[in-house]
C-alpha cells in the first residue's frame, strides 16, 4: 500500500493545446506517423513545394500528443509551428488563420524569443542582409509591407502587433502606422486576411517551413448535412497549398470523421489535403500500453522515490492492464483509455475505495463554470466578432426554433442571418470595430440597405466595452437613422459574451472528441442535452432580444451613457442622467435590468461605473530581431 | 533596328500552367505535344521546356512515362506506379465484368502504352490477393474478370431444367415446388452432405476475401490506410452479421487493427448497420491491414 496524499500521475488525461508540454512521451508510440510529419517537413525544405497530411485515429488517440512531439522536434529546425483548433465560423476561416499564425509566431519561446525572432535571425544571418534588403525582395502586400518595416524596426509594438492579428484599429493608430486612407471602404476582411497570411509565408522564404497544424477539423460542422464549413476549409487548404511554396499543413481528424470531409469538398481540394500522406494513429497494443504507464509513473517524484528497486509498473499490477484488453472482443484501447484506467487503478493502489465516474453532468457543469470563469476576465473586445458568429452558430444549433442560413457573400456587411421555422428572419451586423470612419461607412451601408428593403429585421451587435463616442457625429447619425428605420443596436454583456465563448469552445471541443472526463470520451449528444437542459439564463436572455420584435426599450442612449463612462469611469448617476439628458430614476431602473452593461453603487449618493474586466497583456516585449 | 528582346513568363508560373494543362489532360504527354497545348505567353522554346520538365519531375511535379514505341519520352502528374495500374484495373472492372481482351483493350487505352509487361505483374497480383475474380466460363457465357461475385444464375440453368423434371416427376404423389425447395434450401445451410460442405466457403476463405477485397477498396491498404468499413462493405457481398463476425475475427488473430467511431450513438440506424458491431456497444467505422505489429 503506498501513501494515499501522493499525487495521482495519471490524472489530467487530455493534451489539449500541442503548446503546452507533454506530461510524459514514448516515442516508439505513433512513431511512424511521426516520422512521417518529420519527413514531409524535410520535402518541404528540399523541394520548395507545399505539402499536406491528414492524421486521424479514435479519440483520445494522441493526435494533439503527436502534435505537441512535433512542435518540440521543430524548436531546432528551420521550421516553425503553427497551432490553428479550427474553433470558428466558415465566414472567418482566414481572419482565425491569420490571428493564430500571429499569435503563434510572437509567443515567448525558450529564453524569451519567439519563433518570429528566431527565423528573422536565421534569416538575416543567412542572406548577410540588412531587413530593408529582405524586404524588398519579397512581393507582398502594401499594407503589409509598410507594418512589417515598423515592426522590424520596433516601432509601434503594439500598434504593429494588432494590425499583424487582424484587430480593428483606431484612426490615430492607422495614422501611426501610415496607413489611414480615411475612406473607410475596406476591402473584405477575408481576402485582407488571406493576402497577408499568403504574403507572410513568402516573407520567411522557401527555406523556412510553416508547419499549419488544423485540430478540431470537426468543429467546423455544426449538423451532419452542414457542408459549408468543410468546403470553406478544403478551398483554404488548397490556397495555401498552391499559393506558397514552404508550408507543410497537417490537419487532425477523427477516423469516423474522414467520410464527412472527404464528401464535404471538392476533388482538387481533397487531393490537396494528403498530398503528401494519409496517416492514421492506432490504437494502443499491450506492449505499448505498458511502456505508456511506465512513462507517466516517471512522471511523479514522489512515484519515482516510492519504485526504486521495483520493476515493471508497480504499484499497478501488469495482470490488471491484461485483463482490460482481455475484456474486449477486439483489443482496441486508446491512450486515454489506459491513462483513465490508470487513473482508478492507483487510487485503488492508494488504499481509496475504487473512484467511480463522475457523472457527465457534474463533469460539465464544473467545466462550464471554470470556462465561464477564466473567459469573463481575460475577454477582449478585439476577439467578440470572432466570439459572436462562431457563438451563435453553436446556439443556433442547440435548439430547434431557429437554423442560419448560407449567406450571399455580397452582402458583406450581414455576418449572420437566422431564420425561424415560420420563415422570419433576423439580419445580424456585428459592428465591432475601433475605427470610427469604418464603422460609420458600415452603418451608412446598412441604412441604405434597409431603405431598398433588404433586410426584414435588422440587429446591429457592439460589444458594450466599445463605446462609440459622441464625437463620433457621423457614426451616430447613421445609428440613430438605422434606428428610426426599425434597426436594433445589442449590447450584450461581457457575462453573455463569456458564456457564448465557453459555449462554442465546449461544442467544438466534443465534436472533435477532446472533451472527456476520467479517461471518458463525452460526444456532442451528451453535452447538447446538458446544455438543453441547463442552458445559462445570460444566453437564453440574448436569444430572446436577438429575436424580439419591439425596438429598444425606450430608445434608451446606451451609446451616449459607455461614451461617458470612457471618459469618466466614476459618476454621480445624476450627473450622469443630465449629460444623457435621461431622467435619473430611468437611468437607475435601467441599470438594475441590465447588470453586465455598467456598475451601480446604490450610495447615497448613487455612483455609476465602467465595467473594465481584467486581461493579462499579450504582448511580447521583446525585440523580434 | 533594334533587337525584339522577349522576357518569358517566370519558372514557377509556367510550372503551374504546365501542371494545369497536364491534368486534364487524361493521359501522358510528349514535350511537343504539351508546348502545342500550352497558352501563347507560354509557349517557350524547346530547349527550356525540356529543362523546366527535368526540374518539375525532379521536385515530382510530374512523372516520366515510357515513350510509345519509339516516340519521344512522355510526362504526365501520375506517376506509372504499381498502385495506379491497380487502380485503373479495378476502375475499369468496376464498371462490369469483362472478358481478358475487353480489358486488354481498355487498359491499353487507358494506361497509356505502358507495356504488357508491367501490366500482367499487377493483374496477377490482384487475382491471387482476390481482388480480381476469375468468372467461370459457361454455356453461353465467355470467361470473364469481375471485382464481385458472378450471379450463379447462369450456372445453375443444367440444374433448374433437372430441378424441372423432379418437380414434374413428383407433382402427381403431392410434392410441392416448394417441399423440394425447402429439402434442397436445408441441404445448402446445414452441415451433413459431405459435398456441399466441401464447396461451402469456409471462414478462412471470407476472411481471405476480406483481406484482399481491402485493397480493392483501398489501394494503399497495403502501406497503412484505414479503409472505411461502410465502403468495403458495399463491395463484399455478405450477410450483415457473417461480415461483422469475420472482421471482428480479423481483429481478435491480430490481422486487422479496427478504429471505432467515437459516437456511435449520434448515427441513424441506418448509418450504424453499416458499420461493425461487436455487441458491446463499440461499433468500428475503419480497419488498418497489419504489417508487422508486435
Amino acid at each position: 500500500m503506498i501513501d494515499s496524499k501522493i499525487p495521482n500521475p495519471f490524472i489530467g488525461s487530455v493534451v489539449s493545446d500541442p503548446w503546452k508540454p507533454a506530461r510524459a512521451d514514448v516515442p516508439e508510440i505513433h512513431a511512424e506517423a511521426f516520422l512521417e510529419c518529420c519527413q514531409a517537413v524535410s520535402s518541404v525544405q528540399q523541394t520548395h513545394r507545399s505539402s499536406s497530411i491528414i492524421i486521424h485515429g479514435e479519440a483520445g488517440s494522441g493526435k494533439t500528443h503527436l502534435m505537441a512531439r512535433l512542435r518540440s522536434y521543430l524548436v531546432g529546425a528551420a521550421a516553425v509551428f503553427i497551432s490553428i483548433p479550427l474553433q470558428t465560423a466558415p465566414q472567418m476561416l482566414w481572419r482565425h488563420l491569420r490571428r493564430c499564425l500571429i499569435d503563434d509566431l510572437l509567443r515567448p519561446g525558450d529564453y524569451n524569443q519567439s519563433q518570429f525572432s528566431k527565423i528573422a535571425a536565421l534569416r538575416l544571418k543567412t542572406d548577410s542582409q540588412d531587413v530593408t534588403g529582405w524586404l524588398s525582395q519579397v512581393q507582398m502586400d502594401h499594407d503589409l509591407f509598410t507594418v512589417l518595416t515598423l515592426f522590424l524596426a520596433n516601432e509601434y509594438r503594439r500598434e504593429t502587433r494588432a494590425w499583424l492579428r487582424g484587430d480593428s484599429l483606431s484612426e490615430a493608430d492607422l495614422v501611426k502606422l501610415n496607413l489611414f486612407s480615411g475612406s473607410g471602404e475596406e476591402e473584405d476582411p477575408e481576402d485582407k486576411s488571406r493576402r497577408v497570411v499568403l504574403g507572410l509565408c513568402n516573407f520567411f522564404g522557401s527555406d523556412i517551413c510553416l508547419v499549419f497544424c488544423f485540430d478540431q477539423v470537426e468543429a467546423l460542422q455544426n449538423r451532419p448535412e452542414e457542408k459549408i464549413g468543410l468546403f470553406a476549409f478544403g478551398k483554404m487548404i488548397r490556397a495555401l497549398h498552391d499559393g506558397t511554396e514552404n508550408a507543410l499543413l497537417i490537419s487532425n481528424m477523427q477516423s469516423s470523421f474522414i467520410d464527412a470531409l472527404v464528401h464535404s469538398v471538392d476533388k482538387a481540394d481533397k487531393d490537396r489535403l494528403n498530398s503528401y500522406a494519409r496517416r492514421s494513429l492506432q490504437p494502443l497494443t499491450y506492449h505499448q500500453a505498458l511502456a505508456l504507464i511506465a512513462a507517466r509513473l516517471e512522471t511523479s517524484a514522489d512515484v519515482v522515490r516510492l519504485r526504486q528497486g521495483r520493476s515493471g509498473i508497480w504499484p499497478l499490477d501488469e495482470g490488471d492492464i491484461k485483463k482490460i484488453f482481455e475484456d474486449r472482443p477486439v483489443p482496441t484501447v486508446s491512450a486515454r483509455e489506459i491513462i483513465g484506467r490508470c487513473a482508478q487503478l492507483f487510487e485503488v493502489a492508494t488504499g481509496k475505495p475504487p473512484k467511480t465516474f463522475d457523472r457527465p453532468a457534474d463533469f460539465l457543469e464544473t467545466e462550464w463554470q471554470r470556462r465561464l470563469e477564466r473567459r469573463a476576465t481575460a475577454g477582449h473586445p478585439m476577439d467578440s466578432d470572432q466570439i459572436l458568429q462562431h457563438g451563435l452558430s453553436g446556439l443556433t444549433s442547440l435548439g430547434h426554433d431557429w437554423k442560419l442560413e448560407d449567406q450571399d457573400r455580397s452582402q458583406s456587411d450581414i455576418d449572420l442571418i437566422m431564420v425561424s421555422k415560420a420563415g422570419r428572419r433576423i439580419e445580424i451586423s456585428l459592428c465591432n470595430q475601433q475605427n470610427m470612419t469604418s464603422l460609420a461607412f458600415q452603418l451608412k451601408r446598412l441604412a441604405e440597405g434597409l431603405k431598398k428593403g433588404w433586410y426584414q429585421n435588422l440587429v446591429l451587435i457592439r460589444d458594450p466595452r466599445l463605446p462609440i463616442r459622441i464625437t463620433a457625429k457621423k457614426t451616430n447619425e447613421y445609428l440613430a437613422e438605422l434606428k428610426k428605420q426599425g434597426a436594433r443596436m445589442l449590447h450584450p454583456p461581457v457575462e453573455v459574451l463569456a458564456a457564448l465563448d465557453a459555449l462554442r469552445s465546449l461544442l467544438a471541443e466534443a465534436k472533435a472528441g477532446d472533451l472527456a472526463s476520467q479517461g471518458q470520451t463525452i460526444g456532442p449528444d451528451s453535452l447538447q442535452k446538458w446544455l438543453e437542459e441547463n442552458m445559462p439564463s445570460a444566453l437564453r436572455d440574448f436569444m430572446e432580444d436577438l429575436s424580439a420584435r419591439t425596438p429598444d426599450e425606450d430608445d434608451f442612449p446606451l451609446e451616449a451613457l459607455l461614451a461617458l463612462l470612457e471618459e469618466q469611469p466614476l459618476i454621480l448617476l445624476t450627473a450622469a442622467a443630465k449629460q444623457i439628458e435621461h431622467p435619473p430614476l430611468f437611468l437607475e431602473a435601467w441599470v438594475r435590468r441590465n447588470p453586465g452593461l455598467v456598475g451601480l453603487l446604490t450610495g447615497p449618493p448613487a455612483i455609476l461605473f465602467g465595467i473594465v474586466p481584467d486581461r493579462p497583456s499579450p504582448d511580447v516585449q521583446e525585440n523580434p530581431l | 533596328m533594334a533587337k525584339k528582346i522577349r522576357e518569358w513568363p517566370d519558372e514557377s508560373d509556367l510550372s503551374e500552367i504546365m501542371v494545369k494543362v497536364l491534368s486534364p489532360s487524361g493521359q501522358p504527354l510528349t514535350a511537343r505535344e504539351i508546348r502545342r497545348q500550352l497558352p501563347g505567353p507560354f509557349k517557350i522554346p524547346e530547349d527550356l521546356l525540356s529543362e523546366l520538365l527535368t526540374n518539375l519531375i525532379l521536385k515530382r511535379n510530374l512523372f516520366e512515362w515510357p515513350s510509345k514505341g519509339k516516340g519521344a519520352k512522355r510526362f504526365w502528374t501520375e506517376p506509372p506506379s504499381q498502385a495506379f495500374i491497380s487502380t485503373i484495373i479495378t476502375q475499369a472492372l468496376s464498371e462490369k465484368p469483362l472478358t481478358p481482351p475487353e480489358m486488354k483493350k481498355i487498359l491499353n487505352k487507358r494506361l497509356f502504352g505502358l507495356s504488357p509487361k508491367m501490366i500482367e505483374p499487377v493483374v496477377q497480383t490482384l487475382m491471387e490477393q482476390g481482388t480480381i475474380l476469375l468468372h467461370p466460363k459457361t454455356e453461353g457465357l465467355k470467361a470473364k474478370l469481375g471485382l464481385h461475385p458472378p450471379d450463379p444464375k447462369p450456372y445453375l440453368r443444367k440444374v433448374i431444367k433437372e430441378l424441372a423434371q423432379v418437380i414434374k416427376t413428383l407433382a402427381p404423389c403431392r410434392v410441392s415446388p416448394k417441399e423440394i425447395g425447402k429439402v434442397l434450401c436445408d441441404s445448402l445451410n446445414s452441415p451433413g452432405d459431405p459435398i456441399i460442405d466441401q464447396a461451402r466457403p469456409q471462414t478462412p476463405a471470407l476472411e481471405e476475401e476480406i483481406l484482399t477485397k481491402m485493397i480493392a477498396v483501398e489501394p494503399q491498404a497495403p502501406y497503412g490506410a484505414l479503409v472505411s468499413i461502410s465502403n468495403l462493405r458495399r463491395t463484399v457481398n455478405m450477410e450483415k452479421v457473417r461480415f461483422d463476425q469475420t472482421i471482428i475475427g480479423l481483429a481478435r488473430k491480430n490481422k486487422l487493427i479496427l478504429h471505432r467511431h467515437s459516437f456511435p450513438q449520434g448515427l441513424t440506424e441506418e448509418e450504424r448497420n453499416f458499420l461493425v458491431d461487436d455487441q458491446k456497444g463499440n461499433w468500428y467505422v475503419g480497419a488498418v491491414l497489419v504489417a508487422n505489429r508486435k
